[in-house]
């Protein structure tokens, strides 16, 4: 018995890679229909932030995070974008990643395709922008000073999608889809100056940092990572990525909680074993 | 010679330190245009750091090459990988898509570029895991409190968690999600928020050392 | 301006009769007066007049905007009556009465006279032609805001009121009567006074460092243990011994982070150490901007240990600025040569963990520290040493025992003693307030701690 534990302590750590991928696998491949989920106060917060724009209002979305954590922040930005084209808010659409650009081009024309909606009339790509501090500051003086054109150079004043927009402070609600710390370049140089509705969506490792920020009301609110997405689908009552993919979460969640149960229940029992010799 | 090496740069460091600290409160139209100007100076310097680093590279891997050291096959590949991805971008002049169809470099990104990353990125999960299971052992009191602590989040954070709560306790203490969102908004915010003000004294008095010339590390030298 | 605010916080009018044609005698507005809106970047007019009797949501203020004094007029804008009050403006009581008897309402020109719109672009030119083209427009744009921040606008206010008809169309209760028209010029601000409180922390703050800065030579000063700065001759000994070397990163961010510039600081003392017991140092590189820089540290560091001979050019080489590149290429440096031992000094994010794992299962002395909290707790559990937030900003003071950066550490304490010390009691002093009622007492008292 003492045998196996030690050699169980001390396991080969691709065996655990194993179960990890088997944890992560088995929910993908066999849907697995996770009981209701409790929606948090950040998430409501953001979700009415949107909910109560009127028609015609404008969301601005900034994809400010590269593939790696698109599996945390795509659907989140996915929702939400729905929501706005089933409101009939108008989006905006920007990065301050290069990767971004890919990322929001792709989102936004497969849910504008689906819900029936028209370049530079519902929506719009402005494009990259490598130098997100002086693009912040300047968005509170003059929008089109940031971005003249869209990103397929047409002017951008010229677009029906653009009506009504001279600064930021026009714009119904800004979300900032980040795992990095731009949202803290948002609320510093932005949000904080110019006084417009600002929210977050961030990954799991991030959300912590950016906490404060939804207690001081320096955000309307936060959505974190693939939870943060699948609460806000479950007020959508739509059944997306992030809902899809709250099994794998729930049962990796649980291999960890069980192997670290396991570790620490295998060394009281070497410990007593080890008294029980002396 | 050390007017130029030494006293110049700090005299600028100075003066920019000392102004951009000003462009805070300034709300003039003066004000805006001078971080315009900063920044649009900090473009023209990152360019040529990007082609700095990029000579650096190119110089490392060409005398493996040349060298015939080990891994030299693949200093090849880094010049093959560089020369596809500038050309491929030019041509396609950074689009993804033109014309309806994917581009060379718009290919190269969903295929290659992205599922690489996100397999990068998704091995955190598996060390994640043998981390926890190596190292996460309740050894004293503290650890005990901070793996209970752990366990309550971890359980608030999964829909099954949430249903085996309310299984057990009902909505005792709101619910295990109440008791996730008091760890996140309580003690966890208020240790950062302890760590954020250690930080950003330490970020000012840095920043003073550097305005004022005290600090000249980044000089080159210690003089 | 806190007796003002203290004494304008009551309501003087009581609230009016539901219909607005019940009012004996045509809406008028009283006391209007016209300034730039201050502590702005100009553009914008305050428009200030009185409460009266009649304010309900039956009643609206239209104002009007002109260039001229007799006209023509724009409508600017239209506010309910029972809002848009002094107090509803969230400016700090060092500059702004909060009345909540004088309407304030902000009218930016910018919206009500734009620039006019050129005729469109040809779609045919080319990228140069429409760069040259934005460039002009936004010089244009420019030279008619700051002429407009120079010129006189004229406004004037018109309370309406509609009442509901027995068919149920709305009317006008009354005709429209015009306020006197009053002129205001836009003009930019040069300081935002809602920001003194901190301008007058930070001065404080920099105060306290540099006086003791200028006393550090004149007394010795503690400094407590810092075990993972302690464990540094250690870690170059082993590698030494080994033959190994040893990897210095110095984070993800760039020479504009101050956590990038603490590294380089750390470098510097840790390169001088290499360079003494003659051991190997690796530099790699994810920020162009850092590689010169630590380029000339290095050097120095050699030139001052009298190992110059032993400098070479590729101890600091770039890798990649890609995130996962860079991280995979760090693994790959990790298994093949096994360093003996490994510094992480600066801003990390994902890769953290992704590094710090493969060293622990190469058996490689890891010291870490960052400013970055979120990657603290994988730091923690994989490095053998880890610091936490400002102990990075510290590192270099006590390194290399300098009285005058240890100085600054003990100007960061004191500035520490000071935050919590105004915590505790802004805590204390708005508990009291608000179980006693005290509005006035709270925002004196949460003003000074609020960023406008």
């Amino acid at each position: 018995m003492k045998d196996i534990i030690a050699k169980l302590l001390k396991i080969d750590r691709r065996i655990i890679f194993l179960l990890t991928s088997l944890a992560i696998l088995i929910p993908i491949v066999f849907y697995i229909q996770m009981p209701g989920l409790q929606v948090t106060e950040s998430t409501k917060s953001v979700y009415n932030a949107l909910d109560s724009l009127p028609e015609g209002s404008t969301l601005l979305m900034s994809f400010d995070f590269d593939p790696s954590t698109k599996p945390e922040l795509y659907p989140m930005a996915d929702v939400m974008c729905r929501h706005a084209f089933k409101k009939n808010i108008k989006v905006l659409a920007m990065a301050f990643t290069a990767p971004g650009v890919a990322i929001a081009e792709d989102l936004i024309t497969k849910d504008a395709v689906e819900m029936h909606k028209e370049y530079g009339k519902d929506y719009v790509f402005l494009g990259y922008q490598p130098n997100y501090v002086s693009a912040l500051t300047e968005f509170g003086n003059d929008f089109y000073s940031v971005y003249p054109t869209d990103s397929r150079g047409t002017n951008l004043q010229s677009l029906p999608v653009m009506q009504g927009i001279r600064t930021i402070k026009d714009i119904g609600l800004v979300m900032d889809y980040t795992a990095a710390s731009y949202l803290d370049a948002w609320v510093a140089y932005s949000s904080d100056r110019y006084g417009f509705k600002l929210g977050a969506g961030t990954t799991a490792v991030n959300e912590p940092s950016c906490l404060p920020y939804v207690q001081s009301h320096q955000i309307v609110g936060l959505l974190g990572a693939l939870r943060g997405g699948a609460e806000y689908e479950s007020l959508l009552h739509y059944n997306g990525l992030a809902t899809k993919g709250m099994a794998s979460v729930s049962m990796g969640h649980f291999l960890i909680l069980a192997l670290i149960i396991l570790a620490n229940l295998m060394v009281l029992a070497q410990k007593f074993m080890k008294e029980e010799e002396k | 010679m050390n007017i130029f090496k030494k006293t110049l740069p700090l005299a600028i460091c100075f003066v920019i330190g000392v102004l951009s600290f000003l462009q805070y409160y300034c709300p003039h139209h003066l004000s805006d245009e001078f971080a315009d100007v900063l920044n649009d100076h900090m473009n023209i310097i990152y360019f040529f750091a990007y082609m700095l680093g990029l000579i650096s590279l190119s110089m490392a891997n060409w005398g493996t090459i040349k060298r015939k050291a080990d891994g030299w096959g693949y200093s090849v590949l880094l010049f093959v990988g560089m020369a596809i991805g500038i050309i491929s971008g030019i041509a396609a002049k950074g689009e993804f898509i033109a014309n309806n169809h994917m581009t060379a470099y718009g290919w190269m990104y969903t295929y290659i570029y992205s599922p690489l990353q996100g397999t990068m990125f998704a091995i955190l999960a598996f060390y994640l895991v043998s981390c926890s299971y190596r190292a996460f052992r309740v050894k004293s009191k503290e650890a005990g409190l901070l793996f209970l602590t752990a366990g309550l989040f971890i359980l608030g954070r999964i829909p099954p968690g949430q249903w085996l709560w309310s299984q057990i306790f009902g909505t005792a203490c709101g619910g295990i999600s109440g008791i996730t969102e008091w760890i996140l908004n309580c003690p966890t915010l208020a240790a950062r928020r302890a760590i954020m003000v250690g930080i950003s004294l330490g970020s000012i008095a840095t920043s003073v050392k550097i305005v004022v010339g005290i600090e000249r590390q980044y000089l080159g030298g210690t003089d | 301006m806190a007796a003002a605010t203290l004494l304008s916080s009551a309501r003087l009018y009581a609230a009016p009769p539901a219909d607005p044609a019940l009012i004996d005698r045509p809406y008028s507005v009283e006391g209007l007066v016209g300034m730039g809106m201050p502590y702005t970047g100009g553009g914008v007019a305050l428009l200030k007049w009185s409460a009266m009797p009649y304010d309900g949501p039956a009643v609206k203020y239209k104002i009007y905007a002109s260039t001229t004094a007799a006209g023509p007029w724009k409508e600017a804008t239209t506010v309910p009556s029972n809002k848009n009050y002094a107090s509803d403006i969230e400016l700090p009581f060092w500059c702004w009465s909060a009345d909540k008897n004088r309407h304030a309402v902000q009218v930016d020109l910018r919206d009500i006279f734009p620039i006019e719109q050129k005729a469109k672009r040809d779609k045919n030119a080319s990228a140069r032609a429409n760069m040259i083209e934005d460039s002009r427009e936004k010089d244009e744009r420019e030279d008619y805001f700051i002429k407009m921040c120079k010129t006189p606008y004229y406004f004037k206010v018109s309370a309406v009121a509609m009442t509901k008809q027995p068919d149920g169309t709305l009317k006008p209760a009354y005709p429209e009567t015009d306020s006197e028209v009053v002129s205001a010029v836009p003009a930019m601000s040069l300081f935002n006074m809602p920001r003194l409180n901190n301008f007058l922390y930070s001065l404080g703050l920099i105060a306290i460092f540099l006086w003791f800065i200028s006393h550090a030579k004149k007394r010795e000063l503690f400094i407590r243990r810092i075990p993972g700065l302690d464990a540094v001759d250690d870690a170059i000994g082993r590698a030494t011994e080994m033959g190994r070397p040893i990897i210095y990163q110095t984070g993800a961010l760039d020479m504009t982070n101050v956590s990038t510039i603490a590294s380089t600081m750390i470098l510097g003392e840790i390169a001088k150490k290499v360079a003494q017991y003659d051991a190997t140092l690796k530099v790699p590189h994810r920020d162009p901007t850092v590689l010169p820089v630590c380029q000339a540290i290095v050097q120095q560091a050699y030139i001052e240990a009298g190992r110059l001979d032993s400098y070479r050019d590729d101890i600091n080489f770039y890798i990649s600025y890609d995130q996962f590149a860079f991280t995979a290429a760090i693994d790959g440096i990790f298994e093949r040569e096994k360093p003996a031992a490994v510094f992480y000094m600066g801003s990390f994010y994902a890769e953290a963990m992704l590094m710090t794992e493969v060293g622990s299962n190469n058996g490689i002395i890891q010291i870490a520290g960052t400013d970055i909290d979120s990657q603290l707790p994988f730091f923690f559990t994989t490095c053998d040493y880890t610091l936490i937030g400002e102990e990075l900003y510290a590192a270099g003071a006590y390194i290399s025992k300098d009285p005058v950066l240890l100085g600054t550490l003990r100007g960061q304490d004191i500035g520490k003693i000071v935050v919590v010390a105004g915590v505790i009691l802004a805590v204390i002093a708005v508990t009291i307030g608000t179980l006693c009622g005290w509005d006035v007492f709270n925002r004196l008292v949460m003003d000074p701690f609020n960023s406008f």
